[in-house]
C-alpha cells in the first residue's frame, strides 16, 4: 500500500474530526449541546483505551494470556464507586474551577504553588513515556502498511529521516489547532469532546471488525479458533493461571494501578472532570464505560491466538497482530480500517493528554512564575490570554518532541504495555493526596508534598531509571550492584525485595512510602487557615451545595424584568404574578428592590418553568436570559477571609463585653459597699448628734434656769452646776471617743508598736480604777500570773481598753454586793486578760450586739446607762488592730466575763 | 419538597454500590480467579474466559440495576 494513500486517509480522517468538532461547537453556542449527555460522556471516557489497548493488549495477551485484562478490570471494579467519588470530584472541581489534576491537589492543600508544580512535574515525566508509545504505535502501523508487514527501523535512521518525528510534529500541529484556538475560562472544549467520542466509536468499530474477521473469516467461530490454539502447548500454558507469568500479587497491583489511572491520568481527569457537562452523567457512565471496556476486550485473546497460530516462530511482533492478520490475508481495506482505528486511539490519547499537560504547564508552572515577577506581570497583563495560548502551544510542541526523544532512545526496546505501566505507576502517586484530600480533612500541604515527593523519587528510581540503564544510556551496573554499590539500593529489588515483577515492585514501594509520608507528616504538621478552608470545601462539598441544583456555586444572574417576561410568556400573567408573589413571601425579598435576579430566583423560576415546559427546555430558556457568573476562586477566598475576620472581631467583642460585664459587676459590688458605708456614716452621724443633743439640751435648760432665776438657792445652784459639768464632760468624752474612732479607722498602722510587759500595765490600770470600786463598795480581786507575759503594741491604747472594760464592770455591778476580778493567764501563744463581774449579765442574743457602734443595753430597772455606746466598739477595734480578739462570756443574772486575747511576743 | 424520602434511599444505593465494589474486587482477583484458571473448557471456550466475561456482564447489569432504582424513585 502506498504511503500517499495512507497519508491521504489520515489527513481526510483528521479533517473529519475537525468538522465534527466545529459542528459540536456551533451546536454548543446555539444552546443545543451535542455532548451534554451520558453517552457522549462515557464515550469520551473511553479515551482510556489508547494504542496500548488497540495494539498492546494483543501483544500482552500473546505473552501472558489473560494478563492484559487487569488494566480494564480495575476501572470496572471501581465503576460502582463513581457515583460517590467521581461525582464528588466533579462537584468540587466545578465549584472551585479546577482545570487539571495538579490544580486539584494544589487547590485542596491551600492553593499551594509548590504542590501544583510538583504535580505538574510528576504528570509530565509520568506521561511522556505514555505519549511516546502512541508515537511508536502510529509509526509502526505506518511502517507495516507501507512496508508490507514489517516494522521499520527507527533506531538507526537519523532523526530527520524518521517518520515518527514527522508524526510527532503533525500531532503537535493537530493538537494546537484543536486545543488552543481560543481560551475558555472553564477549560471546556465541546468540539474536542465530540471528536474524542467519535474516535472512541471508530476504534471500537475497527477493532470489532478485525476481531469478527479473524474469528469468522479466518476460523469458523470461537470454538474452532480456541480448539486449534489450545492444541499448541505454548498457547495452552497461557490460559493456565497456575503456569502463567502473572500471579495474584501482580494481578492485584495492576488492578489498583488502573483504578487510579482511569481517574487520575491527566487526560482521564480532563475528560471525566474538567470537560464534564453535568455531574448527573456519572451514574449512567458508570455502567456504560465498563460495557465499552468489555466490548473492546472481547476479541483480544482470539486475535492474539490467531496471530500466534498464523505467525509461528515470532516472525511478527505480537503488538502488530491487529494489522498483520488482515494484511496477510489480503484484506487491505480492513487493514486500512484497522490502522485508522489505531490511529484514532493514538491521536485521541495524544490530543487530550497533551492539552491536559499544556494546561498544567501553563497554569501551574509558567503562570505562577510570570505572576511572581512583578515587572513581567505589569508588562504582559494586557494580553495575558494571548500569552497563555502561546505558552500552551509551546508546551504542546515541547511535550511531543520530548516524547519523540524518549521513543527514539528508550521506547523502542520495550513493549507498549510495559512502557504504559511506567506511566500508570507514576500517576498512582496522586491517589493518596487526592483520595485523602477529598475524604480526610486533616491532610496537610506538607504531608501531601512529602507523600508525592517520596513516591515520585521511588517511582523514578525503580521504573524509568533502570530502563535508561538497560538501553545503555546509563551504566548497566546500577541494576546489578545498586546505587553507589549498595546492595539494598538495586532499582529492581529495593531493600532486597525480590520475586515480584518490576511494576508491582515499584508500585508497592512507592505507594507504601507515599501513603506513609502523607499520613505521617500530615499528622505532625498543622494546616494554615486557607488549607482548613479548602479542606472543608472539598470534604464537605455536599454541605455547600444545598438545594441540589447543578453547580450551585456557578451563580446565575439575570434581570428581574427578563425573568418576569419569561414567566409571563410561558405561564401566563396571572400564574406568573402568583409565582413571583410566592417567592417574595418565601424569601422576604421585595422583587422591585432587587437590582438583578440572584441565583436563587433564577433557580426558582426555572423550577416553575420546568413544570410547564419540561426541565430540559426550561434550562435552555433560562440560559437565554441568565448568564453564568461563576464565583472566582479569589472572590470566594475574599468572602471566606472576610467572614473569618468578622468572626474574629465578633469573638474579640464578646471577650470585651465579658470583661465589661465583670467590671460592671465589680463596680456594682463596690457601689453597694459604698452605699452601705454611706448609710452607716449617716446612721453614725444621726446617733452622734442625737447623743450630743441630749446633754446639750439638759445643759441649755439648766443654764437658762440659772440665768433666769437669780434667787436660786445656793445648793440648788451647786447641784445644777454639777450636772452641767457632768454633762459637759459627757460631751467631751463622746467627742473624744468619736475622734478616737476616726483615728483608729483612718490610721492604717497608727499605733506605736513596742514590747509591753502586761503585768505592770494591768496593775497600773487596776490601781486607777480601785478608788472608784471602793467607793461603790465592790469587792476586788487581781489575779495575775507570775510568768512575765509580753505583747507588742501601744501601751496607752491597751490601758484604755482595760480601763474601759473595768469601768463597764463597775457600771453594771450591783452596788454594795459587787465583785470584780481582773485576771491574766497564758493560753498557748496568747495572753488572756479577763475582766469578770457579777452584774446583770448579757443575754446570748445581745453578746455580739454590744460590740457595735452606739449600742447600749438598757436596763429596765436603771434606765439608760451613762456612756456613749462607743466604748466596747472602740475597744474591739483596738484589740483587733493588735492582732487579738475581744469577746464576752455571760449569762443573764450570772455576771459577765470579758475575755481579751493578745498574741504573745515570741522570744 | 417531595424528595423527603430520598436521603434514605440514597444511602441504600450508596451502600449497594460500595458492596458491588468489594464484590467486584473479590471476584476479579485471586484466589477466586485461580479456581477457573486451571485450563478447562466449556463449549470450546476456555473456562477462565467464561468466568471473566460473564462476571463482567453481571457486574455491569448490577450497577445498572443499582442506579435504575434511583431514577424510578425520582420520578415518583
Amino acid at each position: 500500500m502506498s504511503g500517499a494513500i495512507i497519508i491521504g486517509c489520515s489527513v481526510a480522517y483528521v479533517g473529519l474530526l475537525f468538522v465534527i468538532a466545529f459542528w459540536a461547537e456551533r451546536r454548543a453556542k446555539a444552546g443545543r449541546s451535542l455532548v451534554n449527555n451520558p453517552y457522549i460522556y462515557a464515550l469520551s471516557l473511553a479515551v482510556y483505551c489508547t494504542a496500548w489497548t488497540y495494539y498492546g493488549s494483543v501483544g500482552r495477551a500473546a505473552t501472558s494470556g489473560v494478563g492484559f485484562l487487569p488494566i480494564y478490570l480495575g476501572p470496572t471494579i471501581l465503576a460502582p464507586l463513581w457515583l460517590l467519588f467521581l461525582r464528588k470530584l466533579i462537584l468540587i472541581s466545578k465549584s472551585q474551577r479546577i482545570t487539571s489534576v495538579a490544580d486539584l491537589i494544589s487547590s485542596r492543600y491551600g492553593k499551594s504553588t509548590w504542590l501544583g508544580l510538583l504535580g505538574t512535574v510528576i504528570a509530565v515525566f509520568g506521561i511522556i513515556p505514555y505519549i511516546s508509545i502512541q508515537l511508536k504505535a502510529i509509526a509502526i502501523s505506518f511502517d507495516i502498511l507501507t512496508l508490507g508487514g514489517q516494522p521499520g527501523d527507527h533506531l538507526q535512521v537519523p532523526f530527520y529521516a524518521d517518520t515518527a518525528l514527522y508524526i510527532a510534529i503533525a500531532l503537535a500541529i493537530f493538537t494546537i489547532l484543536f486545543g488552543t484556538r481560543h481560551l475558555d475560562p472553564n477549560e471546556r472544549h465541546e468540539g474536542l469532546v465530540a471528536a474524542i467520542a467519535f474516535e472512541s466509536l471508530l476504534k471500537l468499530a475497527a477493532f470489532l471488525a478485525v476481531g469478527i474477521f479473524v474469528v469468522f473469516g479466518l476460523y469458523q467461530g470461537l470454538p474452532d479458533l480456541f480448539t486449534q490454539a489450545l492444541q499448541e502447548e505454548r498457547i495452552q500454558r497461557l490460559l493456565d493461571l497456575r503456569a502463567a507469568p502473572i500471579d495474584g500479587w501482580s494481578w492485584f497491583w495492576l488492578n489498583l494501578l488502573s483504578m487510579s489511572a482511569v481517574l487520575f491520568l491527566p487526560r482521564q481527569f480532563h475528560v471525566a472532570v474538567v470537560e464534564n457537562t453535568s455531574a448527573d452523567h456519572v451514574g449512567k457512565a458508570s455502567w456504560l464505560f465498563p460495557l465499552y471496556l468489555l466490548l473492546i476486550n472481547l476479541f483480544v485473546l482470539p486475535i492474539a491466538f490467531a496471530g500466534l497460530l498464523q505467525f509461528p516462530g515470532a516472525s511478527v511482533d505480537p503488538d502488530t497482530f491487529v494489522l498483520a492478520l488482515p494484511l496477510h490475508s489480503g484484506q487491505e481495506l480492513l487493514a486500512l480500517l484497522a490502522a485508522l482505528g489505531g490511529f484514532s486511539a493514538a491521536t485521541s490519547m495524544v490530543i487530550v493528554a497533551v492539552i491536559a499537560l499544556s494546561i498544567m504547564l501553563s497554569n501551574n508552572l509558567v503562570l505562577p512564575l510570570l505572576v511572581k515577577s512583578q515587572t513581567i506581570q505589569e508588562r504582559y497583563v494586557l494580553d495575558l490570554p494571548q500569552r497563555l495560548l502561546g505558552i500552551r502551544r509551546i508546551s504542546i510542541v515541547v511535550v511531543l518532541l520530548v516524547s519523540y526523544a524518549y521513543f527514539k532512545s528508550v521506547g523502542q526496546a520495550y513493549t507498549l504495555v510495559s512502557i504504559g505501566l511506567i506511566s500508570f505507576t507514576a500517576v498512582a502517586q496522586f491517589a493518596p493526596a487526592i483520595v485523602g484530600g477529598v475524604y480526610w480533612k486533616r491532610g496537610t500541604k506538607i504531608g501531601a508534598l512529602a507523600g508525592l515527593l517520596v513516591g515520585f523519587v521511588i517511582w523514578a528510581f525503580t521504573l524509568p531509571l533502570p530502563t535508561l540503564c538497560e538501553t545503555g544510556i546509563l551504566d548497566q551496573s546500577l541494576i546489578e550492584q545498586g546505587l553507589w554499590g549498595l546492595p539494598w539500593l538495586k532499582p529492581y529489588s529495593l531493600f532486597g525485595l525480590e520475586g515480584v515483577d518490576h511494576v508491582s515492585h515499584s508500585a508497592f514501594w512507592s505507594l507504601l512510602f507515599n501513603v506513609a509520608a502523607y499520613v505521617g507528616v500530615s499528622l505532625y504538621t498543622r494546616p494554615n487557615a486557607l488549607e482548613i478552608t479548602q479542606a472543608d470545601l472539598f470534604v464537605d462539598i455536599y454541605k455547600y451545595r444545598e438545594g441540589g441544583t447543578d453547580y450551585d456555586v456557578m451563580r446565575r444572574q439575570a434581570k428581574v424584568a427578563d425573568v418576569t417576561l419569561l414567566l409571563n410568556r410561558f405561564l401566563g400573567p396571572v400564574r406568573a404574578r402568583q409565582v413571583l408573589q410566592t417567592y417574595s413571601k418565601q424569601t422576604g425579598k421585595e422583587l422591585e428592590r432587587l437590582p438583578v435576579a440572584d441565583a436563587e430566583l433564577v433557580n426558582f423560576a426555572e423550577t416553575h418553568l420546568s413544570g410547564a415546559i419540561g426541565a430540559a427546555s426550561a434550562k435552555i430558556i433560562m440560559a437565554s436570559v441568565a448568564k453564568d457568573d461563576p464565583i472566582g476562586l479569589e472572590e470566594m477566598f475574599d468572602i471566606l477571609e472576610q467572614t473569618r475576620e468578622i468572626m474574629q472581631y465578633s469573638k474579640a467583642l464578646e471577650l470585651k463585653s465579658e470583661e465589661l460585664q465583670a467590671t460592671t459587676r465589680q463596680l456594682q459590688t463596690a457601689n453597694e459597699q459604698l452605699k452601705a458605708l454611706d448609710r452607716l456614716k449617716a446612721d453614725f452621724i444621726t446617733t452622734v448628734t442625737h447623743e450630743l443633743r441630749t446633754p446639750i439640751t439638759s445643759i441649755k435648760a439648766l443654764a437658762r434656769i440659772l440665768q433666769d432665776t437669780a434667787d436660786l438657792p445656793e445648793e440648788k445652784r451647786a447641784e445644777f452646776l454639777g450636772i452641767i459639768v457632768g454633762e459637759s464632760e459627757r460631751i467631751a468624752r463622746l467627742i473624744n471617743q468619736v475622734l478616737d474612732l476616726e483615728k483608729i479607722r483612718s490610721a492604717d498602722d497608727g499605733f506605736r508598736k513596742e514590747v509591753i510587759l502586761l503585768q505592770p500595765l494591768l496593775r497600773k490600770a487596776y490601781a486607777g480604777m480601785s478608788q472608784l470600786m471602793e467607793e461603790k463598795q465592790i469587792r476586788q480581786s487581781l489575779e495575775l500570773t507570775s510568768t512575765p507575759l509580753s505583747v507588742k503594741g501601744d501601751p496607752d491604747k491597751l490601758t484604755q481598753v482595760v480601763i474601759n472594760l473595768l469601768s463597764n464592770a463597775v457600771k453594771f455591778s450591783p452596788p454594795g454586793d459587787g465583785l470584780i476580778a481582773l485576771r491574766l493567764k497564758k493560753r498557748g501563744a496568747e495572753a488572756l486578760i479577763e475582766v469578770a463581774d457579777n452584774g446583770i449579765g448579757i443575754a446570748a442574743e445581745d453578746q455580739e450586739l454590744i460590740f457595735g457602734q452606739f449600742t447600749q443595753l438598757s436596763d429596765r430597772e436603771r434606765g439608760k446607762p451613762t456612756g456613749s455606746g462607743l466604748g466596747l466598739y472602740i475597744s474591739r477595734q483596738i484589740v483587733e488592730r493588735h492582732g487579738g480578739r475581744l469577746q464576752v462570756d455571760s449569762k443573764p443574772g450570772e455576771g459577765a466575763v470579758f475575755q481579751l486575747f493578745l498574741p504573745l511576743v515570741k522570744k | 419538597m417531595s424528595y423527603r424520602n430520598l436521603p434514605m434511599t440514597n444511602k441504600d444505593r450508596y451502600a449497594k454500590l460500595v458492596g458491588l465494589f468489594f464484590l467486584a474486587l473479590l471476584l476479579f482477583n485471586f484466589p477466586l480467579l485461580a479456581l477457573f484458571g486451571k485450563g478447562g473448557q466449556w463449549l470450546g471456550i476456555p473456562s477462565v474466559l467464561w468466568y471473566l466475561f460473564s462476571t463482567w456482564v453481571v457486574l455491569i447489569l448490577l450497577i445498572n440495576f443499582a442506579l435504575r432504582h434511583k431514577n424510578s424513585n425520582r420520578k415518583n
